[in-house]
């Protein structure tokens, strides 16, 4: 966790119509936190002229008219909330949501996982004690549609890539990398370690928005087997809801 | 009577584009749409379209295209390609009406890069997650989610306003650019200033590396940044051009990937973006660096010009000699309309 005082943000251009908040140069989980505090502000504020904000893992991406708002205007307005904030302590009203997901660890579905217990120096069983044990944050959503990023992993996780990306892995992969897991909802390329799948998909053209886990949330995994794994797919196929909150997350 | 355009063949790469899917990039879904804005509003003011409404955009090549049931107004826009209408030729910014039966056929670009074919009302097919637009990646929007292929039925929408063929963009607005204006990068910070000058300075190769996610550019020497390799992935724009792990510059286009962590050197600006975009492959150009000010008058200019592309439209000046479908047109309304203009 990254000092208080350390949390400086500064305001970077992209583009003629956008600005960059960044509000730290590392990965970290109280920079992250900051950064959809501050995302979930200006939705809110709802300030004229912003047509769109994008939240990432250290910094949010604000784009605006610069017709309707000026530059200078808009830092001024946004150097004064993000002066006026202590992000690293701040909460606001709205909650974040905790969600049990249910994975098939291993076998057909995780085909990485014997060498991730080789890498720990540890066994299938407690690689997958401990990765449904860790309660893992949303650090941000992003690379393909409803793919998320989660974080972080006690420090022995810190695992490098795979030296070539696997051309395809299917939507609801899950893999493992620098102490952090990411989720797939689509089918994609990747290079990280994938040691299992879960039946939930983030991904639902037939919602507005899209997705379900959002930024922010946190994640506890549970293991079913394979024919739970079958079971369960073929429910959310069918338009079931195959994941509920654990407990509501108090952010501050 | 609804009507229907078949494909009967089509080159690789044409997909059903719109103005894009805007406000789910934090949902990790490209923003896509048109790669030529420009060429999008050109066809919409020509045919009383919307920018919602879906075209076909080819890259690089056309197709062959056959009308079924009732006639449709079309335009064609973006890259001049050589074009017929039942071996008429179709003139480029210009509405024509197709009948049922005629086959239209469209070839190859003749210097710029991205065509599009617009029909009055536009494709019908459903907005997903706000846009017409084809995600090819993710396999939705657009046509089932995918690029066009021969034997392909685009039903047409039936138009909410009438249209008149024969019209003309007397003044399309200008395709490319010798020189493609930039501001300083979010990540410019993270080169040397010897570095960003010789970037400044270097005479680029538009390589054959390019799609709509981006487009490669050659240079005789690299970009590298000592600091800039965190990896840790932020938003990213139209626009930006990221040094990669090997220096080289690559500028990201409307399918581009949400989010990316090579430092961005630089970012076009908008009113640029479709000039450059429509650069052929093997064409040389620089970038010439300008400051905020500049480019935000520039997005106001290109703005205006967007808006003001209806004052730009006037009848085709047509040889008779040349019509040989002279004999289906009421001449007299014609006669009539241009006693009224004088």
């Amino acid at each position: 966790m990254t000092d208080l005082n350390q949390i400086n943000p500064v305001i970077k251009n992209a583009g003629e119509a956008g600005l960059i908040i960044e509000f730290g140069d590392s990965l970290d989980a109280t920079i992250n936190r900051a950064v959809h505090l501050f995302d979930r502000f200006l939705t809110d504020a709802s300030i004229d002229g912003i047509t769109d904000t994008v939240p990432t893992l250290r910094s949010v991406l604000v784009r605006f008219d610069p017709l309707k708002i000026s530059h200078d205007k808009l830092q001024q307005l946004l150097l004064q909330k993000i002066h006026a904030v202590d992000w690293a302590e701040a909460s606001l009203a709205q909650d974040f949501t905790r969600w049990r997901v249910p994975v098939c660890y291993g076998g057909e579905h995780g085909d990485d996982i014997d060498e991730v217990a080789v890498l720990l120096n540890s066994t299938v069983e407690q690689v997958i004690a401990e990765h449904c044990e860790a309660i893992q944050k949303v650090l941000t959503l992003g690379f393909a549609p409803g793919f998320f990023y989660l974080g972080l992993l006690p420090e022995h996780w810190n695992l490098p890539r795979l030296k070539t990306v696997k051309p395809h892995v299917p939507a609801g992969s899950v893999s493992v990398a620098v102490s952090q897991t990411v989720v797939t909802s689509t089918p994609i390329p990747t290079g990280w370690r994938t040691i299992g799948r879960t039946p939930f998909n983030n991904f639902d053209l037939t919602a507005d928005p899209p997705v379900k886990i959002v930024a922010g949330d946190e994640i506890v995994f549970y293991s079913i087997d394979n024919a739970e794994f079958i079971r369960l797919s073929h429910a959310a196929e069918h338009g079931e809801n195959i994941i509920e909150p654990a407990t509501v997350v108090d952010v501050s | 009577m609804t009507s229907m355009l078949r494909v009967v063949s089509v080159a690789p790469g044409a997909s059903l584009q719109d103005n894009g899917r805007h406000g789910y990039q934090r949902y990790g879904i490209a923003e896509g749409g048109v790669m030529d804005r420009t060429a999008l509003a050109e066809g919409a003011a020509l045919l009383n379209n919307t920018l919602d409404d879906a075209v076909i955009e080819f890259s690089g090549n056309g197709g062959v295209f056959e009308v079924c049931g009732a006639p449709v107004l079309i335009a064609c826009t973006g890259a001049d390609m050589h074009a017929t209408v039942d071996d008429q030729p179709v003139p480029w910014r210009s509405t024509v009406m197709v009948n049922a039966g005629q086959i239209m056929t469209i070839g190859a670009a003749r210097q710029a890069v991205y065509g599009y074919l617009h029909v009055q009302g536009g494709f019908d097919v459903p907005q997903v997650l706000g846009s017409r637009g084809t995600h090819t990646r993710a396999g939705f929007g657009g046509y089932h989610g995918r690029f066009l292929r021969a034997g392909d039925e685009l039903p047409v929408a039936m138009p909410s306003c009438s249209g008149q063929a024969y019209l003309s963009m007397t003044t399309g607005l200008p395709q490319q650019a010798k020189v493609i204006r930039i501001v300083r990068g979010a990540q410019a910070d993270k080169f040397s200033d010897e570095v960003y000058q010789r970037f400044v300075n270097t005479v680029f190769t538009m390589s054959p590396a390019r799609d709509r996610m981006g487009a490669r550019l050659d240079s005789p020497h690299g970009f590298k940044s000592e600091t800039g390799l965190s990896g840790i992935s932020d938003a990213v724009l139209a626009g930006d051009v990221q040094i990669g792990g090997d220096g080289l510059a690559t500028v990201l286009l409307s399918d581009r990937q949400p989010t990316g962590g090579y430092p961005r050197i630089a970012t076009v600006i908008s009113a640029d973006l479709d000039r450059f975009v429509q650069l052929p492959v093997l064409s040389e150009f620089c970038f010439e660096c300008v400051g905020m000010e500049q480019a935000v008058d520039a997005l106001a200019t290109y703005c205006q010009s967007l808006l003001s592309l209806k004052d730009n439209i006037a009848p085709l000046h047509r040889n008779p000699a040349e019509m040989t479908d002279l004999l289906s047109y009421n001449l007299v309304d014609g006669v009539i309309d241009a006693k009224r203009d004088s």
